[in-house]
């Protein structure tokens, strides 16, 4: 054991020691990675950690209610679209039946219109061609008829005209020589 | 200024990043230096050193019964984690070693004296420790005892040793010189 009067410092050695810095604050980064070092341990954050699980609760649920909320919006999005869509089908429908009676009758009247110009020129036109627009007059009839009966098929008056038709060909076969037959095409 | 005492339960029961925090931008400037001189100067060595004082610390601040002040329970987990770290690079012996050890002191270079803080980090890392503890941080030889596990005889020997060996450091001897510690 020494003297302790042999080791006391000096003054200046003791203002040496005064001066040196007791308190130096380390890099920034070191607090973070402490904390994060901690965070890591699952030492700090506990709370946040709970917060963080009832929030993850919380999200879960939420994420679920949403998934059902948009389950539900595109259940009822699709009954919705399904019914506007049948809507506009059925609109569409009846706009096509309507638009197709309206053709019906404007052709129907084209018809019976070309039909009257053809009578009124049966007397003075070429036989021959008053012959061939009579065929094709019978033709788009009876054709008409055809889909009269596919209409309707309990439609008594459709199913006469074509029962008179085909008399018509049966006699009109007999008639005429084999191979005499003329088809006009539409 | 919230007490020690509130930020520590806070950290302990509810993991409190915030209370943390302010205990660590408190109390490290005080550690840091500290252990920074123990490890002799090497900045990444402290660095390590103070993290793990952290770590220790907070995981057992549970245990913090606040006998004692929480910067005097802090420095002595910092000064285990300091030593554990040396003894980890095989730099920091047995008690008895360290007393034995001869203070190798190199020559300065021509005509430059060294300063204290560099004396202070060529000392041996027992003998640093004590000087530091003592002339540094102004602990008793009594209270170095007991943070260091060593007797108070060997206390001041190992201060008597620093401090001449810090001195002929200091007064910039060419040629390779040794102290023994007594």
């Amino acid at each position: 054991m020494h003297d302790r009067s042999d080791e006391d410092l000096s003054a200046t050695e003791q203002e040496a020691f005064a001066a040196l810095p007791r308190e130096v604050m380390p890099s920034r980064l070191l607090e973070e990675r402490v904390v994060s070092e901690l965070r890591a341990r699952g030492i700090l954050g506990a709370r946040r950690a709970r917060h963080a699980t009832w929030g993850r609760m919380q999200i879960t649920a939420a994420a679920a209610a949403a998934v059902a909320l948009f389950a539900s919006g595109l259940a009822v999005g699709q009954w919705l679209g399904a019914r506007h869509t049948a809507n506009a089908m059925l609109a569409l429908q009846r706009q096509d039946a309507a638009n197709a009676a309206a053709a019906v009758q404007r052709t129907g009247s084209a018809y019976l219109s070309a039909l009257g110009t053809l009578a009124q020129a049966s007397s003075s036109a070429n036989p021959h061609e008053v012959a061939m627009a009579r065929e094709a007059a019978q033709n788009v009839l009876q054709q008409a008829a055809n889909e009269m009966v596919r209409m309707a098929p309990d439609d008594p008056m459709s199913a006469q005209i074509l029962q008179g038709f085909e008399r018509a060909r049966v006699e009109a076969a007999s008639k005429r020589p084999e191979g005499k037959q003329r088809v006009v095409w539409f | 200024m919230t007490p020690d005492r509130t930020l520590v339960e806070a950290v302990a029961r509810d993991g409190d990043e915030v209370a943390f925090r302010e205990l660590y931008r408190r109390h490290t400037p005080r550690l840091y230096p500290l252990v920074l001189r123990m490890v002799g100067g090497a900045e990444m060595d402290a660095e390590d050193v103070v993290q793990e004082t952290w770590i220790r610390a907070t995981a057992g601040m549970g245990r913090f019964r606040g006998d004692s002040s929480f910067s005097t329970w802090l420095t002595a987990i910092g000064l285990n984690a300091a030593r554990d770290h040396l003894r980890r690079k095989g730099r920091w012996g047995t008690t008895e070693d360290v007393d034995q050890v001869e203070i190798a002191v190199p020559a300065a270079p021509h005509a430059q004296r060294l300063d204290l803080e560099r004396a202070i980090a060529l000392l041996p890392p027992g003998c640093r420790t004590v000087l530091v503890l003592h002339d540094v941080e102004g602990f008793t030889h009594e209270e170095i005892a007991r943070q260091l596990g060593i007797a108070v005889g060997t206390s001041k020997s190992q201060l008597f040793a620093a401090r001449r060996a810090a001195r002929t450091l200091l007064a910039g001897t060419k040629e390779m010189s040794h102290a023994r510690p007594v």
